[in-house]
């Protein structure tokens, strides 16, 4: 039902509840809830006058050229802004242009630093092959004091393995061991004795 | 005294860590060391000087940046700094002392002097105490409280007439 405002008397609104009006019927529909449009202005609005401004005209003229000086400073200082974000910004021309003198210069500088790589690579491989070279002699000098070592170990035991065989041979057999023991008994060694200082008894 | 805490304290000290040319390129996001701690391999030396003296100086000075060490991984040392784009740079760091170390990445990915310079002077533009807003870090937060200035419209009403809101909805039609 539609409600419609006091003023219109009962039986207008009766009229107009009865009459169909078109308004939206799908989405957010706005049910006509004003005076319809066929309903002539109300007479005690009819020949109003308009209202008058009561504000001195020089007032607002001089309200208008400051308004308008103002835009034009502002629009000015806006234009200007842009320019100048548009010429020395990060994305404007000089920024575009400093970020590509940016990235060849750290190009040049990795290819810099390629160089400075092998050059330490190469001094890299002198010191491992001198480091190698001195490993080499040292390694030969230790086999040779090893070699050193059981050659004189094998000297050694030859020697004493000769004083061994001489003394063998001159062995005591059973047949001949009371003749041993007679003989030794006969010439007795006495190790305490005096020596000059020639070594003469 | 308690501030001397640990090895060689004065690594800690804000003049120390300040003293550091190297500010890496904006463009660097981790920096990498790998090196040998046994004291007889000598081409380590470097690698390890500049761990001990001279990555608290470029941490601090690069708070941003990722810095991790690798330690006894590798028969030579060296540094690799991993870009925003991606790719990486190597630096072979074999028998070179710290200097030359630090020389060479200040050279390579680190900013230039002049750089710096212009960076100081733009951070000290951007703190220009005449400018307002205090959620941006400014001292004053409005006009409104400097004395002289139009009050603030919280405390002190704004006369009608200077409103938009009067003025659309016609009361400059109104006689007083």
């Amino acid at each position: 039902m539609l409600k419609l405002p006091s003023s219109i008397s009962q039986r207008s609104q009766n009229c107009v509840s009865l009459i169909f009006v078109r308004h939206k019927t799908w989405g957010k529909a706005v049910i006509p809830h004003k005076k319809p449009r066929w309903i002539p202005m109300a007479r005690s609005k009819m020949f109003v006058n308009p209202p008058t401004l009561l504000i001195p005209k020089e007032e607002l003229e001089h309200e208008e050229s400051l308004k308008v000086e103002y835009e034009r400073r502002m629009n000015a200082l806006a234009k200007y802004l842009h320019d100048d974000e548009a010429k020395f910004s990060d994305r404007g021309e000089a920024g575009l242009k400093e970020a590509e003198i940016e990235e060849q210069e750290h190009r040049r500088l990795v290819q810099e630093n390629e160089e400075e790589n092998k050059r330490v690579a190469e001094l890299r491989k002198i010191r491992l092959q001198k480091e190698f070279e001195q490993k080499k002699i040292q390694i030969q000098k230790e086999v040779q004091a090893q070699q050193e070592v059981e050659e004189e170990r094998i000297r050694k035991a030859d020697i004493y393995v000769r004083e061994q065989a001489e003394q063998f041979a001159n062995r005591i057999l059973r047949p001949d061991l009371e003749g041993a023991i007679l003989k030794a008994l006969d010439n007795p060694i006495d190790p305490e004795f005096a020596i000059d200082l020639h070594g003469h008894i | 005294m308690s501030f001397m805490k640990g090895i060689s304290p004065i690594r800690r000290t804000t003049n120390y860590l300040n003293a550091s040319p190297l500010v890496l390129k904006r463009r660097v996001k981790i920096l990498t060391v790998n090196f040998n701690e046994n004291e007889e391999e000598e081409h380590h030396k470097g690698a390890r000087d500049f761990v001990f003296w001279n990555l608290p100086q470029v941490q601090y000075k690069n708070p941003n940046v990722q810095i991790v060490t690798f330690r006894n991984l590798t028969p030579s040392p060296f540094i690799t700094c991993f870009l925003e784009d991606n790719s990486k740079i190597l630096f072979d760091v074999d028998s070179q002392s710290n200097k030359e170390i630090m020389d060479r990445l200040v050279k390579t990915v680190g900013k230039s002097k002049e750089l710096l310079e212009e960076e100081a002077l733009a951070s000290e533009a951007k703190s220009n105490p005449a400018n307002f807003c205090r959620r941006l870090g400014f001292d004053r937060h409005c006009i409104c409280e400097m004395p002289g200035q139009v009050p603030c419209p919280i405390m002190v009403p704004v006369p009608k007439h200077w409103r938009g809101k009067w003025w659309n909805q016609g009361h400059r039609y109104e006689e007083e």
